[in-house]
């Protein structure tokens, strides 16, 4: 029994064209989508980049098929004894790494993060720049490429800030002194976010309070009209938050004023 | 008893208003503002170039702003020039339509009548020449450092108004900015309710939008001016001579084809008025400049050139609307010199002849390819607030005084932002790129 084609008829040209070709529309489309994506905007951005990891797959699968069907004699016996012995060496050999395979290929059909998504993955907070099939890339905000094994799925939540959309809550907190008036706090807080060039007008604005042992704990949520501004919008808050609440004769909470660590 | 018109005498806010002197102005509720579609083609290929110009975007280049010669044959004509082939009017059309208009509000009950209008249609000079027609004082915009400081008493000017106000452009009474934006909305929605008596507000439309969306201020029915059409912007395009010093009328023919784009004023006052048919340039500029009329007629100068033969066209070449030739050359001349010479075109047009050059020879300033998201920001911030003094960017933008100089020095550059320290704008140029831009990236626009 056969079960690799004799040498001599291997198509070795053909085979090797196979692979260059798979190698090349992946390295094509890895570079060419995304380069595409960043001269559009919104929500064309994001659709152009979930495009990569599924065009991706579909070439491996294609080359995959390929490449089986050029390299093996094609019989029944042939075929469970190449999956049986991919199956032991998988099994043993390469557990972690075929884990993080298959749940790279669970992502591509639940998609709990695509590409332009802001996550929280093993502690990592970023922006999801590619997804391989073993790893997630992610940039995190101090420019760092954090490379995440998708196997992290199977043990831990996955925090989606924006799950695919435009649309990305900024929290911004600020601990005022327990003795205010709640009520031209809460408006300060308000016109602060409404008055934010960052702003995303189609999206709620809303400022919650609780107590808590520090102070009173008001929080501004709102949205950035660009994802990728979410830094900057929390930075532009805080600023003129602290401006506005000094403005309207509102104390910052102790700990926070004489610059000691809060909560 | 004299009848002045035919309109029934009281008129629900916002319905459609009599014609005015050019039948041109009329003024209904804004929410049924609709501006003119371009043709099909026009229409797939503006989608095309912008989608290749993400692409594969052009060298940038600096906008010259003399003028150039575009060949051997044609010359830019300087401001005087243009002054007497395409001035900008006094509006008083614009504001008897609008002074009818209010007057119908007010016999129908209202007191405070708010007109809103895009950027470029000088909608704050009509309100202001609509208060000498109904005799209502136009009050002044408070301190802006007063404003920017929420201290400002924006209540004070309205004492011992009782024949009435006028407000001609109440984005210059705010700042999008977190000190004085509450003191604002609150005293804004007071106006809009009638508090201070019976008023007339002149809003531009980005403001309105902010407002209206963000700060969710609402008035009982807005009105504007509708929309020009092709046929709205030739009919008024050949008026407009008539109120310069120059010549009362001029032809305006296209330089490639030689084809009638504005007939001379005379036309519509003959029978012939019915046949003429406005071509695509002028279809593609009512819009591209969405209905606007001062904007369109902001383009329409841009695209006008003086032809540098003095002397009157071959006969046979000229007296007739599908006639072609282009001018030979010859000495230079203006409009207003062509008049003084006597020099005339074989209708009679003591104007002569005005060139306009096709749609895509006139330079336009673009916006700088890989512009970064702070200068969205800044146009955005500039919009909303109808022009800005420089002085008040630092305070309104979320960037370091750095960053904000680099950015507005690169707009500048290109065109997009024109004005001084005085007043930064958006060029009347740029604005429709502009706009689709901060459409595209998921900014807040204005509903015209």
């Amino acid at each position: 029994m056969k079960f690799v084609r004799e040498l001599n008829t291997l198509p070795v040209a053909r085979l090797l064209l196979t692979i260059l070709a798979g190698w090349a529309g992946i390295a094509l489309s890895q570079r060419l989508l995304p380069w595409l994506a960043e001269r559009l905007s919104g929500r064309n951005r994001l659709y152009l980049l979930a495009t990569v990891p599924v065009l991706r797959l579909l070439i491996l699968i294609a080359i995959s098929a390929a490449v089986i069907a050029m390299t093996v004699e094609p019989s029944v016996e042939n075929l469970v004894a190449y999956l049986g012995a991919l199956g032991l060496a998988l099994g043993y050999g390469l557990k972690d790494y075929v884990s993080s395979i298959v749940a790279g290929i669970v992502t591509l059909y639940e998609m709990p993060y695509g590409p332009g998504d802001w996550v929280e993955i093993g502690g990592v907070y970023g922006e999801v720049k590619s997804i391989g099939m073993r790893t997630v890339v992610i940039l995190t905000s101090d420019d760092t490429m954090v490379s995440v094994p998708h196997s992290f799925i199977w043990g831990g939540p996955v925090h989606n800030s924006n799950y695919g959309s435009e649309n990305l809550m900024c929290i911004t907190e600020f601990l005022l002194d327990p003795c205010h008036d709640s009520g031209a706090a809460i408006r300060a807080l308000e016109d602060t976010a409404l008055s934010s060039a960052y702003l995303r007008h189609t999206m709620p604005v809303l400022v919650s309070v609780e107590e808590s042992p520090f102070g009173t704990r008001y929080k501004i949520k709102a949205y950035p009209v660009d994802p990728r501004d979410q830094f900057k919008f929390k930075t532009d808050l805080t600023v003129r938050g602290r401006h506005a609440i000094a403005a309207a004769g509102i104390a910052l909470s102790r700990p926070l004023a004489t610059g000691s660590a809060g909560a | 008893m004299v009848q002045v018109d035919s309109a029934p005498r009281h008129r629900e806010p916002g319905q459609d208003q009599p014609n005015g002197h050019t039948g041109l102005w009329r003024c209904l509720a804004s929410s049924r503002f609709e501006p003119p579609q371009e043709t099909v083609t026009g229409t797939v290929m503006t989608g095309i170039s912008g989608f290749l110009g993400k692409l594969f975007p052009p060298s940038p280049k600096v906008m010259n702003l003399t003028p150039v010669i575009a060949n051997s044959l044609l010359k830019r004509p300087g401001s005087d020039g243009l002054d007497c082939a395409a001035p900008v009017p006094d509006w008083s059309d614009a504001a008897s339509s609008l002074a009818g208009a209010v007057e119908e509000s007010d016999a129908a009950g209202g007191s405070v009548t708010l007109v809103v209008g895009p950027p470029w249609s000088y909608n704050a000079d009509i309100v202001t020449r609509t208060a000498a027609l109904l005799g209502r004082d136009i009050i002044e915009s408070p301190d802006p450092r007063r404003v920017l400081s929420g201290t400002a008493d924006l209540t004070i000017s309205f004492q011992g108004k009782d024949s009435g106000w006028v407000v001609p452009a109440i984005e210059r009474w705010f700042f999008r900015h977190h000190l004085g934006l509450g003191r604002f909305r609150e005293f804004f929605r007071h106006l809009l309710a009638g508090s201070f008596g019976r008023g007339l507000v002149g809003c531009d439309s980005w403001t309105w939008q902010y407002l209206s969306g963000v700060l969710g201020v609402s008035s009982r029915s807005p009105i504007s001016f509708s929309a020009f059409a092709a046929e709205d912007l030739a009919k008024w395009f050949s008026s407009l001579p008539s109120s310069s010093p120059g010549p009362s009328s001029y032809s305006f023919k296209a330089t490639d084809d030689g084809h009638l784009v504005v007939p001379p004023r005379e036309l519509y006052e003959s029978s012939a008025a019915e046949a003429f048919k406005p071509g695509k340039f002028l279809v593609r500029l009512a819009a591209r400049a969405r209905g606007n009329p001062g904007l369109a007629l902001a383009m329409w100068r841009n695209h006008l050139m003086n032809g540098l033969d003095a002397k009157p066209a071959d006969p046979g070449t000229e007296n007739s609307d599908q006639s072609g030739g282009k001018p030979a050359s010859a000495a230079e001349s203006t409009p207003c010199v062509e008049a003084q010479s006597g020099h005339a075109d074989q209708t009679g047009n003591a104007g002569g002849t005005i060139w306009v050059l096709p749609w895509n020879d006139a330079i336009e300033p673009k916006v700088p390819p890989g512009i970064c998201r702070e200068s969205l920001i800044l146009l955005h911030s500039l919009l909303v607030h109808n022009g800005l003094r420089e002085e008040h960017l630092a305070d309104i933008l979320p960037m370091t005084a750095g960053r904000l100089s680099a950015n507005l020095g690169q707009l500048m550059e290109s065109g997009v932002v024109e004005g001084g320290p005085c007043l930064l704008r958006v060029s009347p140029l740029a604005y429709p790129g502009v706009r689709g831009l901060l459409s595209d990236y998921g900014y807040f626009v204005d509903g015209f």
